[in-house]
């Protein structure tokens, strides 16, 4: 099977300008770059479908027409980026009515772990607080003079665990952009 | 048998339903079904004292050799009366100790189904059944201990047990398979009549007896059955005493025949069980919590079992599974009646108590004769069995030299550890009976409320029976014969009894009562407060908060929370890895031609000069102008390369997302933000054109390596016989690989509906005609307009109406719903089907909305989109499922010949019906785009809620968002 060297180049470069544009912040533009991205590889799926041809359909001659699986493949494909396509457009608008743009910010989440890393800290739903109750004899409802927000846990002044280092956030890109764009 | 493991299923779910309903009687239900449980197993008795196994057996995965099977061997058959016996009485004992008020209605369904589970599990012939019954009760344990998981000690407990049993039941599993692999047979009746003496079969037994140890509690794994008394009360007395922990031990008993002669059995057994004795029994005498001080002591008597079964002789497994079912007994009484102290007392702290038999005389003198048991007073059961016990020990001194399996050792320290062992047992149950029912009470504010007389019943009868038993002993020996048969000196089997002499078992018992009742005077009346750490708990815990922290760690230098870097990471790997590999192997040294035509070779340059300037350009409008240049273009690739559906399809997205495009960004500025900076962005650039080049490299290569007959050369002949339609590319779609094309809409549903709710945070539209109109009659701008060619238009004023577009829509649209359903018709054909029809659909009711807004839009469309997106989807499922029910397969497709009036001879496709539901999805969704993104804002933009772009700046104003 002789590959075309005109598809193969094009597919090529539509998803390297894809991926260019995916390793952006904002939203939109990593949307554009998923939109190319995945013309591109539609195009890479017809080099692997072998030689151009007739239209799939029977009738036009078994030895004449193109390979109809990758093309089921590619149409099932067109579609599904057509969905996310419009999911990353809601996203974006959201992005942009909440923050007032619609960068992809670094994760607040991670941060707060690499923290806990910096400060030799346990993770915060593993660190042990004594309990509040010795309640065992109740058959799973609690009695009702406790209410649950009275034996939460978290409420307990915790004895074992040292305050995390502060300042907490002031340094962190935290739904603001980073100049140099790789947080 | 599987019947009734069935009924304690059904019984589970039942019974939580009830629980609501009828408060704590619903435990009665339970409670019936273990008494009919208990009185058919008492029926067999017969037949298991004649060596009789009944056997059901029902298919479960013939390829694999696993089946539902079910064997009534003569130690499932004890272990059976266990959990039913006891099982009825403890249900009934909830019935008057748990409170509606209090009551969980899953407490019922898991109590239920765990007493299922722990059935199957002793029933279960099929190894893989077994361990799937282990884990379920497993399972059951940990959600049982967690019951009231507002506390926070309760969820540690639970998770301990958790953990420990549940590594026990990986070992057990993989175990199993390498036992089974061996033994060429999943049953466990195959594999001990005929054991595989390989190495792997020994690790693989050594693996289950790693599951056992750690079910049963014994060191190193002991620290979760304290734990678990976290449970209420008969949870404790009937998972972590009389049944669950006892799955361990029984599978140790029922392997003894077959394995005991394995090098490691003997010291490996006896070492852990005695040392698990000795440690329960030395902690059960500090405790001050009397139902801490009987898991202990359950922990120390578990240790007890493994101990009397490491001797791994006849006699030796009849003491064993005689003390199994007399602790059993005892046990679940002396927790039923701490239980009962509780509830009537408020408390268990041995400090607080003491002086209860003057209060409680029926109680009392139940506690005392179970606790009797527990120390080996002549004549319980318990008595009978452990100096059955000592004797399977003595006897283990004369085979000595005459099997070549047991050393005298081994007798050694069987008489040693049991004798020491039933010391130090007399000694913690003096301090459990004295200080809680005899002497004064030590805390005056401690007063006792009544009891009901059938919770205290309970106890008594269980006790009882313990008693009457170790009158039984001949009974009992005739009825576990043949489970002890085939072991070792099963000639010489002295039978269970009362009295055999002056024998030196029962020196040996007179003598440890003795030292015992010296202990408890010496060490065991101290009620002090306790240090109750115990070294190989703080391990276990150093080692989940030492992975704990390893996660910290590794998240928190692995994890950046950097999506950029995140992705360069994926691609760099691509890079790298399939890159360096194509480009060293050579492969994509192909022989190429430059294009199949001069057109592809136009268009293909057209498009990557587009792509390029769509990377590099500011603007987001000029951005996707350029893509849609690109878009298009592909599609003429497309038709140039034989593929008109992918190119209509290409055409049709294309168009859609140019709309929603334009929908969205009229609220978004104008230009991107000029970042990053100059050398991040020469990074991004060299990394894309790598990702490119490899993708380009990996192709041709992959184009070259073809060396089969593509599967789709079979498709031409194929398509036509079994899909009955001329157009391969839809016949594949809806027929040949139809299960795609479902996994495929289902992500457009999920698509619309994530769109959907992004916009409509709270309701997609719980009124699609009210929500998203306009106010009738008051016009968003002047007043209301005569002359609109479409109903909805009337809102809206003069200036911003598009009169010719309205005509046009007018026009067009009922044109473009005969078109979408034509091409939905033919697709099977020709060039077509469902996603074609359903887009053409789609883009109908977009113009309508383009025409004249969301109130045209609600006009052509008054009915909610989700409903829509509900019927495709149930529309494609069931026409995939309908042939099974006139026995064909899933997905398959018949073919109806029609004989129409007008339109003469024609056929249908059943696949049709499926391509309908495609339809559906896709007009669905696009209804759902179009409202979101072009309604929803709308009315975002009226409420000020919608984000505004400020003038010569990438920002916007953000929406007043509530």
């Amino acid at each position: 099977m002789i590959p075309s060297l005109a598809l193969v180049v094009a597919g090529g470069a539509l998803l390297a300008c894809g991926v260019y544009l995916i390793l952006e912040r904002s939203i939109l533009r990593i949307l554009a770059g998923v939109i190319l991205a995945s013309n591109g590889v539609n195009l890479l799926f017809l080099v692997a479908s072998g030689a151009a041809g007739r239209s799939p359909i029977i009738g036009e001659g078994a030895a004449e027409i193109s390979d109809p699986l990758p093309q089921a493949f590619v149409l099932t494909a067109i579609v599904i980026s057509l969905a996310a396509s419009a999911f990353m457009l809601a996203l974006s608008y959201r992005s942009f009515q909440l923050d007032g743009h619609d960068e992809v910010a670094d994760d607040v989440e991670d941060a707060l772990v690499r923290r806990r890393a910096d400060a030799d800290l346990t993770s915060a739903s593993f660190a042990e607080r004594p309990g509040v109750d010795d309640d065992t004899e109740s058959g799973g409802v609690q009695s009702p003079e406790l209410s649950p927000e009275e034996v939460d846990p978290r409420d307990v002044p915790d004895t074992e665990e040292p305050e995390l280092p502060e300042p907490l956030l002031e340094d962190e890109p935290q739904g603001a952009i980073d100049p140099d764009g790789r947080g | 048998m599987l019947a009734l493991v069935a009924a304690y299923a059904l019984v589970a779910i039942g019974a939580s339903m009830l629980s609501r309903t009828i408060g704590r009687w619903v435990f009665l239900i339970p409670a019936a079904l273990s008494a009919v449980g208990a009185v058919w197993f008492a029926l067999q008795v017969p037949a298991v004292a004649a060596g009789v196994v009944a056997q059901e057996r029902l298919e479960w995965m013939p390829t694999l050799d696993i089946a539902l099977d079910l064997r009534l061997t003569p130690p499932a058959w004890l272990l059976a009366m266990v959990v039913t016996g006891v099982g009825a009485l403890i249900f009934a004992y909830c019935a008057w100790y748990f409170r509606s008020a209090t009551l969980a209605p899953r407490t019922v369904g898991l109590l239920t189904g765990f007493a299922g589970s722990m059935l199957g599990l002793v029933l279960s012939d099929d190894l893989v059944l077994l361990a799937v019954f282990w884990e379920l009760t497993t399972v059951f344990s940990y959600l049982l201990v967690g019951l009231n998981h507002h506390v926070r000690k309760n969820r540690i407990a639970a998770h301990s047990a958790l953990v420990v049993t549940t590594i026990g039941g990986l070992a057990l599993l993989v175990g199993v398979l390498m036992v089974g692999h061996e033994a060429g047979s999943l049953s466990l009746a195959a594999v001990v009549a005929d054991a595989p003496h390989t190495a792997v079969a020994s690790v693989g037994i050594a693996l289950a007896v790693v599951g056992a140890l750690a079910k049963s509690a014994i060191v190193p794994f002991q620290f979760w059955l304290p734990g678990a008394m976290a449970a209420p009360t008969p949870v404790s007395a009937f998972l972590h005493a009389a049944a669950m922990v006892k799955a361990g031990v029984f599978l140790v008993a029922v392997l003894t025949p077959a394995f005991a002669d394995l090098p490691w059995w003997r010291p490996a057994l006896l070492v852990l069980g005695t040392a698990t004795m000795l440690l329960g029994a030395v902690r059960a005498l500090r405790q001050v919590d009397a139902k801490v001080l009987l898991a202990h002591g359950t922990v120390s008597q578990l240790g007890l079992l493994i101990t009397i079964l490491g001797i791994g002789t006849a006699q030796a497994m009849l003491a064993g599974l005689a003390m199994l079912a007399a602790h059993a007994m005892f046990k679940a009484a002396l927790f039923m009646v701490v239980g009962v102290v509780d509830r009537t007392y408020g408390t268990r702290d041995l400090r607080r108590l003491g002086g209860i038999g003057r209060e409680h005389p029926v109680l009392a003198a139940a506690a005392i004769v179970a606790a009797a048991a527990m120390a080996g007073v002549p004549p319980a059961l318990a008595f009978v069995a452990k100096e059955s016990g000592l004797a399977a020990a003595e006897q283990a001194l004369h085979l000595a030299g005459l099997d070549p399996g047991v050393d005298a050792w081994v007798g050694v320290v069987g008489l040693v550890a049991i004798a020491a062992g039933a010391a130090l047992t007399a000694a913690y149950t003096l301090r459990f009976v004295v200080s809680l029912f005899l002497g004064a009470r030590r805390d005056a504010e401690t007063t006792s409320s009544p009891a009901a007389w059938p919770i205290v019943a309970f106890p008594v009868a269980l006790a009882a029976t313990g008693l009457a038993l170790g009158f039984a002993g001949d009974a009992v020996t005739a009825l576990l014969e043949p489970a002890f048969a085939p072991a070792i000196a099963a000639d010489d089997v002295e039978h269970l009894a009362l009295w055999h002499g002056v024998t030196l078992p029962l020196v040996l018992t007179l003598a440890a009562l003795a030292v015992g009742v010296g202990i408890w005077f010496a060490f065991g009346r101290r009620l002090g407060d306790v240090d109750d750490r115990d070294p190989l708990e703080q391990g276990f815990r150093g080692m989940i908060r030492g992975i704990d922290r390893l996660a910290v760690e590794l998240t928190g230098r692995t994890q950046t929370g950097s999506l950029p870097l995140h992705v360069s990471a994926i691609l760099l790997t691509v890079v790298a890895l399939p890159g360096v590999v194509v480009v060293a192997s050579g492969a994509f040294l192909q022989e190429v031609r430059v294009a199949d035509g001069i057109g592809q070779l136009a268009v293909a340059i057209a498009i990557t000069v587009a792509a390029i300037f769509a990377a590099n350009t500011r603007g987001r409008l000029k951005t996707f102008m350029l893509l849609s240049v690109v878009g298009y273009g592909v599609a003429v690739l497309f038709l140039l390369h034989g593929a008109p559906d992918l190119a209509l399809t290409q055409v049709l997205c294309e168009t859609v997302l140019l709309v929603l495009l334009v929908l969205v960004l009229r609220r978004q500025p104008k230009y991107f933000t000029d970042r990053p900076v100059r050398s991040a962005r020469w990074l991004r650039a060299s990394l894309a054109i790598g990702v490119g080049a490899v993708a380009s490299l990996v192709t041709v290569a992959a184009a070259g390596a073809r060396v089969a007959i593509p599967i789709s050369d079979r498709f031409y002949d194929r398509a036509y016989d079994f899909g009955y339609g001329s157009n391969i590319v839809n016949v594949t779609l809806v027929d040949i690989r139809a299960w795609d094309t479902l996994g495929e809409i289902a992500v457009l549903l999920v698509a619309a509906t994530g769109v959907a709710s992004l916009i409509f945070i709270r309701t997609r539209s719980a009124d699609p005609r009210g929500t998203l109109r306009g106010d009738r009659g008051r016009p968003d701008t002047g007043t209301e307009r005569s002359g609109a060619f479409l109903r909805g238009a009337q809102g809206i004023s003069a200036e911003d109406a598009a009169p010719v577009l309205e005509m046009m829509t007018r026009l067009i649209f009922p044109v473009m719903i005969v078109v979408s359903l034509y091409l939905l018709l033919v697709g099977h054909n020709l060039p077509g089907g469902g996603f074609a029809g359903g887009l053409v659909g789609g883009i109908a009711f977009a113009l309508r909305y383009l025409a004249a807004g969301r109130d045209e839009l609600a006009n052509a469309a008054p009915f909610d989109a989700g409903r829509l997106l509900g019927v495709g989807m149930a529309t494609a499922v069931a026409s995939m499922l309908w042939p099974v029910l006139v026995g064909g397969r899933i997905g398959e497709s018949y073919r109806i010949d029609l004989d129409l009036p007008i339109l003469g001879e024609s056929y249908l496709v059943t696949t049709v019906v499926f391509d309908v539901g495609v339809y559906l999805i896709v007009i669905g969704a696009m209804l759902d785009f179009v409202r979101s993104l072009g309604a929803g804002i709308d009315v975002q933009v009226r409420q000020g809620l919608a984000p505004v772009p400020i003038a010569s700046s990438d920002r916007v104003e953000t929406g007043d968002s509530r």
